[in-house]
């Protein structure tokens, strides 16, 4: 009798298979498009080395004249600039709870505990008595349904194509598939269950990766415009001109190299990085997307690593709400969890 | 000791370099060579061939631009794709962030591949470390390398992987 194989003997051959299903053929033009990223790099390179000498030159100068102020000065100043850094916290196994107290922010939505992280989502407070629909649509496989277990699934129809809505404490959830490999997932926030199927139903999908087309738009959400978000095959309906502010704060167990890791992931295509103090600690802010999206990242304990996001921030807003992080005790917490849960669904 | 390639070039080019001490390669070669094969690899990481060529596109941008500078390109173009693929990943589940708490699919084609479907369930770090060792035939310490990782991390971040695809398969 031959013996059973392993899941490591296994999966070699399982995932050359799975990569032979994935594979599509390749972009003809892909050297043309790697020669122009190269060259957009350089530029950009270019442009920050620009900024970095520009900004040493700035400093030496204020240096200078400070330097020139008076002995006092002079004095204090090497011990000010060579404080050791504070050690980190120990860790005790727990993640840290972090949010932001700040009221132009307000936590509409958590994950607890879940595969070693929490998540916290902010949306601007006066946005938030106002209906919310973000739309998903791509490959089903890259599209993971958020239903939450036991809560049932209404069967519905969109379209002509057999859908699935979920009514929850706080978003209803909607999901079909308008082709046989793809899906359309509408998470929608404080909008009547008809006015989420007639938003649904008037949704058109254009090629994957280029978004929807939203014909339909809900009564109240008739001042809103639709912003296609192709690197998120992603459609958040927002007012025009006025774009909300939001906020995660995600906490993930992890030590130096996860840190350092998500740090050099996160700013590879950063237009700006740099070194800022956020509760005490050391922290890297990493400005993207022409400073639409903007990042801090911190080791908060030992074995905790923190990152908060920010979309729609100007440097002030983003400043303040970064000092406006606190740590929570475990009380208050579950105390603003339950908060967060009370807030109605319409 | 690798043998340095000769420099100068007389055009836009990036200069010819030496790998493995075998032959000289240019940038050209690299590409020629690897670009498929990253693809595939992104394909595994990503579970989209659309954005996996996208990472990888980049990661070869990376490597151009800094082609003078590098003694074993291929190994930091392995690295700049898992990178470029974490990032991806990280942004994927920022935006589908209720991501782990999935219940049934709708579609039941989503099911259709079990690896697929346990593969997409792995943290980023988890799903690397088993498709650089099992799909890219990388040892421990090239894991940690291309993962910028400790070889130790490697070894216990691959046993909890397996052990929860054991779990998602047999589930």
């Amino acid at each position: 009798m031959t013996p059973a194989l392993s899941l490591e003997d296994l999966l070699p051959a399982a995932l050359d298979r799975l990569a032979d299903e994935l594979q599509q053929p390749l972009a003809p033009d892909a050297r043309s498009t790697i020669r122009r990223r190269a060259e957009a790099l350089r530029r950009r390179r270019r442009a920050q080395r620009a900024v970095a000498m520009g900004a040493i030159a700035a400093a030496t100068v204020a240096v200078g004249m400070w330097l020139r102020v008076g002995d006092a000065v002079v004095q204090t100043a090497p011990e000010a600039t060579t404080q050791p850094e504070p050690v980190l916290p120990k860790g005790d196994g727990r993640l840290p709870r972090i949010t932001v107290r700040n009221d132009l922010l307000q936590e509409v939505w958590r994950s607890d505990v879940v595969d070693g992280r929490t998540s916290q989502f902010f949306d601007q407070t006066d946005h938030v008595k106002r209906p919310t629909v973000k739309v998903l649509y791509g490959k089903t496989e890259s599209i993971a349904l958020p239903f939450t277990p036991g809560v049932p699934l209404e069967p519905v129809d969109v379209g002509g194509v057999p859908a699935q809505l979920q009514t929850g404490p706080t978003s209803t959830l909607l999901a079909w598939n308008p082709t046989a490999d793809t899906t359309i997932l509408v998470d929608a926030r404080r909008l009547s269950r008809d006015d989420l199927l007639r938003f649904a139903r008037g949704l058109h999908p254009r090629a994957v990766g280029e978004g929807v087309e939203a014909r339909v738009l809900p009564a109240e959400l008739g001042e809103y415009t639709a912003h296609p978000r192709q690197e998120h095959r992603e459609i958040l309906l927002s007012p025009p001109n006025r774009p909300a502010i939001q906020a995660q704060v995600i906490t993930e167990a992890g030590g130096q190299d996860e840190y350092e890791s998500l740090v050099r992931g996160l700013s590879s295509d950063a237009d700006r990085v740099r070194k800022i103090r956020v509760l005490g600690r050391e922290a890297f802010a990493i400005d993207r997307r022409g400073g639409r999206e903007r990042m801090v990242i911190w080791r908060h304990t030992t074995d905790s690593v923190i990152w908060f996001d920010l979309w729609a921030a100007n440097n002030k807003t983003f400043d303040q709400l970064t000092s406006d992080l606190t740590e929570l005790s475990e009380d208050e917490w579950q105390q603003l969890g339950q908060a967060v849960d009370a807030q109605p669904a319409r | 000791m690798q043998e340095r390639a000769p420099t100068a070039p007389t055009d836009d080019r990036p200069p010819p370099k030496a790998r493995l001490g075998l032959r000289t390669v240019t940038f050209e070669h690299l590409f020629e060579e690897e670009y498929r094969a990253m693809v595939r690899l992104a394909t595994l990481l990503l579970g989209r061939h659309d954005e996996a060529e996208d990472a990888v596109q980049d990661a070869f941008a990376r490597v151009e631009l800094r082609w003078d500078r590098l003694d074993h390109p291929g190994g930091y173009l392995r690295r700049c794709v898992v990178n470029r693929a974490h990032d991806t990943l990280r942004r994927r589940s920022r935006d589908q962030r209720l991501v782990r708490q999935v219940g049934k699919p709708v579609s039941a084609e989503l099911g259709a591949d079990e690896l697929s479907d346990a593969l997409a369930r792995l943290s980023p770090k988890k799903r690397t470390a088993v498709v650089l060792r099992f799909y890219a035939g990388l040892n421990e310490r090239e894991i940690a390398e291309a993962m910028g990782i400790r070889p130790g991390t490697v070894k216990s971040t691959l046993h909890r992987a397996l052990a929860q695809l054991r779990e998602e398969i047999e589930r």
